[in-house]
């Protein structure tokens, strides 16, 4: 992602937020430039561009530092980050937590304690990510991309660093691409009800890989890969915008006939069919 | 051919339900990626379907055989979670019900579409792909098997046509099963008129079994649940409303859940109050499973104004119990009404057992009757007691025991055993022979009743059977005594008369001690019932007041919140901005005072060098005036104060660097840091001062300099002149300082 300002004057210090270079994780993309304070230069100088991501090699060379400088975004992104980690806690709760927590309440409730069935899941996933969608008025919702992003990194385990690395130093805008449109993706998937944690990785990982390789099926006899081909379309190269549900109003894909529909439904206020 | 009714396939090449039914067809869909749900999904669309399908049973056995073998085929027996879902779409249309599967043949598995379709319908499977295949045949009317071999992804549809709907024809004509090859599968299929997730269900609703139990309230207050059938082509609804408004005070309903073995469903249906006497309805519902008992009592009064209440006990299912549970808790913690309402509840019913129990006493004494058992006060757990057990001691405290010695004595229920205590009262009823729903009708009001009981023993006491039965014995005693000859007999009459007679007088005596003790009791009743009311409007006044108290709390609480998250945040935001002004304002302030000193040093060494050059010149003059004394002294003191401005620069910078220090990394904190900066800029600020005030002194010096200059000059000629003069003769003879200067110049201007 380009961006202008390789340098900031020590004045900016109030638009960025400091953040130790401990707490930075290898191979997590940030969504913002980052920045290292020089002292003598009294000038914050970017070593990071939006969508990098630090490997360890660099989190030991900018350890002096002691702290990198991001722009701050994190109110902005805190309702994101929440909705993700309700929805992480939710699909968790299918897979194992639930079983655990009722082996241990056991002993007070000895009934059966049943987790819940795909369409409770389901329901609560599509009431979670709704509000996510800003309504532009008129009945009409969209999204933002970096939404999306934000939403799906905080959802889903973080992609292999080898992966990354290769992409990012093959082609950098390519790897963006690949990034936005696998998290597009996943995101999708969720409204389609697809609520298994594996699944959701795995798909992630695979629209990441094949954007690389730039391998366009274009298969629409699995479901998956029609939702990748959706995903393509509204991620094309050189065009990332706002997704709006009307762009599924013309198609008759079985995937875009399914996303219409629920898409209404969040456009509704999420109330039952 | 395929063909399935009357409306034809739209699209049998491509997957989806959506192609095999009609345009007005709705899809509902699900994945799944285990088998783990699959009851409950079965439920949930055999719900939804419930009116179309024409037979249930049916219809999950085909969704579950075809998910399972589906399952099965895809993971090869194991139940693992598979990584590719399984896709479910049920498809509905005017005439036929579609069951459709997709899911991944796994790799090496091929399936001969070469013959297949004959081989299932002649039942010679040769895989067991085959086999599932015949087996779903059994239950389905079709099956359209398509399959992509490139990818080996498959779908099998089940198909059922709508009893009454679907062409009778089409069901004995045709293939009854179809093998679609699909090559490529097309991006466009034929659109449905809706696609539902499961999820996107009002799955709530549609769960539950008993659905005249009316829920709590949506957030919305209305829950709209919507059920499609098959009764016309077009719109297949049928809607449950079910409002989450509050009822009246007056016609109340409550849904509690009872304890005991066996469920009971029971209602008690209870009309007016205790106090206005109205009519009151009991009404008993067992158990489904035994025979329908229902006893009816009515107690009538004075027609006045009639409430309703309604009890519904049990009958609820664990969701619904859930539910409400969740709905009182969320009330609880929502407002104080619940338990102000729950307290005020029960000390009316403790107000009442009291009462009840007086009135037993006073039963007891004046009329020498057993009293009735009477309910202990109901607590504030039990469900049933909460609501039934006081006025059923309010119904049963009522019955006044001297008139209806042959009514049935019924028993009061105890409150934590509803269901048991309700079958003894019905047990009780039959066995004194009324009937389940007869009326048992029983007087008013039970003061009025008191007094005028006591009044009319009395009048029949004094005028009733017995005084007659004294008079007309009086009458015609003295013709028995004539006709009786005996002088013993007639003996016993009189002592037998006179002890009628005493017995009425004592009669007379209890009757009236009666009556006095009835308006004792009935005084000391209304001056109990008045103080109790009063207590508890009280008690009422004093609630309502804590509850307005906690509320003005909580806004205050609310309020001092708000404010304080605001003054954090404009705090915090001008304190920074107003940090960062006066950092910047110190360092200008610094750099000024660093050039200031960096002048002063410069100018110091100027005359530094002055007075050094002076020295030479009065050391070279051989002169030490008492000015040059003073001068020296002034440079002295000079020196010794930008020795001193060079120390306060070098604290000021070392500040100036521990505070960037602590700003870099982060730590330290405000206060700390505000206290340096102000201390730095105090120091600061006294420097300044201390240079302003310094300055007309250096202007002094530099005057005094330029003075000292001009006097050296002066001096300098002077001295030339007195040379001059040595060197003419008649002069006298220089000192000794001058002797050497002397010859210097002397040779000099010789040399000159």
């Amino acid at each position: 992602m380009e961006f202008n300002n390789r340098k900031l004057p020590v004045e900016a210090s109030k638009e960025l937020r400091n953040l130790p270079i401990s707490g930075v994780k290898p191979f997590v993309p940030l969504f913002s430039p980052v920045y290292v304070f020089l002292p003598r230069n009294k000038k914050f100088l970017s070593v990071k561009g939006a969508l990098d991501f630090f490997t360890p090699e660099d989190l030991a060379r900018y350890a002096p530092f002691e702290s990198v400088f991001v722009h701050q975004d994190e109110k902005e992104t805190l309702p994101v980050r929440d909705a993700a980690h309700k929805v992480r806690s939710l699909l968790k709760l299918v897979e194992k937590d639930y079983e655990k927590e009722a082996w241990e309440g056991a002993d007070k409730y000895p009934q059966v304690k049943l987790p819940p069935a795909p369409f409770e899941v389901s329901d609560a996933a599509l009431r979670m990510i709704g509000p996510l969608w800003t309504s532009n008025g008129g009945g009409n919702v969209s999204i933002d991309p970096l939404t999306v992003l934000v939403f799906v990194q905080e959802l889903c385990e973080p992609l292999p660093g080898k992966h990354l690395q290769e992409a990012s130093a093959k082609n950098v805008e390519n790897y963006e691409h690949a990034y936005f449109r696998s998290s597009w993706a996943v995101f999708l998937a969720l409204h389609l009800g697809y609520c298994e944690p594996k699944y959701l990785n795995q798909l992630r990982a695979r629209v990441f890989q094949e954007t690389q390789v730039e391998v366009y099926k274009n298969s629409t006899s699995n479901e998956t890969d029609e939702l990748i081909t959706h995903a393509t379309e509204v991620i094309s190269n050189g065009k990332i915008e706002a997704l709006t549900p009307e762009m599924w109003t013309q198609k008759r894909s079985r995937v875009s006939q399914k996303l219409h529909s629920r898409l209404t439904r969040i456009k509704g206020g999420l109330k039952y069919v | 051919m395929y063909n399935f009714g009357k409306i034809p396939p739209r699209d049998l090449e491509s997957f989806g339900v959506s192609g095999l039914l009609g345009e007005d067809c709705r899809v509902f869909y699900e994945n799944i990626f285990s088998t783990q749900h699959l009851g409950r999904i079965s439920d949930l669309i055999s719900a939804r379907l419930r009116k179309a399908a024409p037979d249930e049973l049916r219809l999950r056995t085909l969704m579950l055989f075809a998910t399972f073998e589906a399952y099965r085929a895809q993971k090869k027996g194991t139940i693992e979670s598979t990584e590719q879902p399984l896709l479910l779409e049920f498809g509905i249309d005017p005439e036929k019900i579609a069951i459709g599967i997709s899911f991944n043949l796994p790799e090496g598995n091929s399936v001969n579409l070469e013959g297949l379709a004959a081989r299932i319908q002649n039942r010679v499977p040769i895989d067991p792909f085959e086999t599932m295949l015949g087996n779903l045949l059994l239950h389905a009317e079709r099956i359209v098997l398509r399959l992509n071999p490139e990818n080996r992804r498959c779908e099998i549809v089940t198909l059922l046509g709508l009893p009454g709907k679907i062409d009778d024809a089409s069901l004995t004509s045709g293939h009854a099963i179809e093998v679609v090859k699909i090559e490529q599968q097309k991006e466009e299929i034929p659109r449905a008129k809706e696609y539902t997730a499961l999820g996107d269900l009002d799955y709530p609703a549609l769960l539950q079994t008993n659905k005249e139990v009316t829920g709590a309230a949506t957030e919305e207050g209305e829950k709209v649940v919507t059920v499609t059938g098959n009764e016309d082509s077009t719109e297949l609804a049928d809607a449950i409303r079910v409002r989450g408004e509050k009822a009246p005070v007056e016609d109340q309903e409550r849904v509690v859940s009872g304890g005991g073995k066996k469920p009971s469903d029971e209602k008690i249906l209870v009309k007016g109050n205790n106090e206005e006497n109205p009519e009151v309805v009991t009404r008993f519902h067992t158990d489904k499973s035994e025979e329908q008992k229902e006893a009816r009592t009515v107690i009538k009064g004075t027609t006045q104004k009639v409430q309703q209440r309604v009890f519904k006990i049990a009958g609820d299912t664990p969701e619904q119990r859930a539910a409400k549970a969740d709905h009182e808790l969320v009330n609880v913690s929502g407002g104080p009404s619940d338990s102000v309402v729950r307290a005020y509840e029960n000390k009316v019913k403790e107000l009442q057992y009291k009462l009840s129990l007086l009135q037993a006493q006073q039963k007891a004494q004046a009329g020498n009757s057993e009293p009735s058992e009477i309910a202990p006060p109901p607590t504030e757990d039990t469900a049933i007691a909460d609501e039934a057990a006081p006025s059923e001691t309010g119904v049963f405290g009522k019955i006044w025991p001297f008139k209806k010695k042959k009514e049935p004595s019924v028993a009061v229920a105890e409150p934590k055993k509803p269901k048991e205590e309700s079958e003894k009262v019905l047990d009780e009823i039959e066995s004194v022979g009324v009937e389940k729903s007869d009326v048992i009708v029983i007087p008013g009001e039970k003061k009025d009743e008191e007094e005028a009981s006591a009044a009319t023993l009395v009048t029949e006491i004094q005028s009733g059977g017995l005084d007659k039965t004294l008079i007309r014995a009086k009458q015609e005693i003295p013709i028995i005594k004539k006709e009786i000859p005996s002088s013993k007999a007639q003996k016993w009459v009189d002592n037998l008369m006179g002890e009628m007679t005493a017995e009425k007088s004592r009669l007379n005596e209890l009757a009236k001690k009666l009556g006095i003790t009835v308006r004792q009791k009935e005084f000391e009743f209304r001056n109990r019932e008045v103080s109790l009311q009063e207590e508890l409007k009280r008690r009422d006044e004093m609630i309502r007041q804590k509850n307005v108290a906690l509320v003005r709390t909580k806004d205050q609480l609310a309020q001092l919140t708000m404010n304080f998250e605001r003054l954090k945040s404009a705090k915090g935001s001008a304190d920074e901005s107003g940090y960062r002004q006066k950092y910047n304002t110190s360092q200008k302030i610094l750099l000024q005072s660093k050039e200031e000193n960096a002048l002063q040093s410069k100018r110091i060494d100027e005359l530094k060098t002055a007075v050094t050059e002076l020295q030479v010149a009065s050391k070279a003059t051989g002169t030490k005036s008492e000015e040059y004394q003073e001068v020296q002294g002034k440079l002295n003191q000079a020196q010794r104060q930008v020795e001193e401005f060079k120390k306060s620069h070098q604290q000021l910078l070392d500040r100036l660097e521990e505070a960037k220090k602590m700003r870099l990394g982060g730590a330290g904190n405000v206060e700390d840091l505000k206290k340096r900066l102000e201390a730095s800029m105090r120091l600061a600020t006294d420097k300044k001062r201390e240079a302003e005030k310094l300055k007309p002194k250096v202007d002094e010096l530099n005057r005094e300099t330029v003075r000292l200059k001009m006097e050296m000059g002066r001096l300098q000629a002077e001295n030339k002149i007195l040379r001059g003069a040595v060197g003419r003769p008649g002069l006298a003879k220089p000192s000794s300082g001058d002797k050497e200067g002397s010859g210097t110049s002397g040779s000099g201007s010789s040399a000159a």
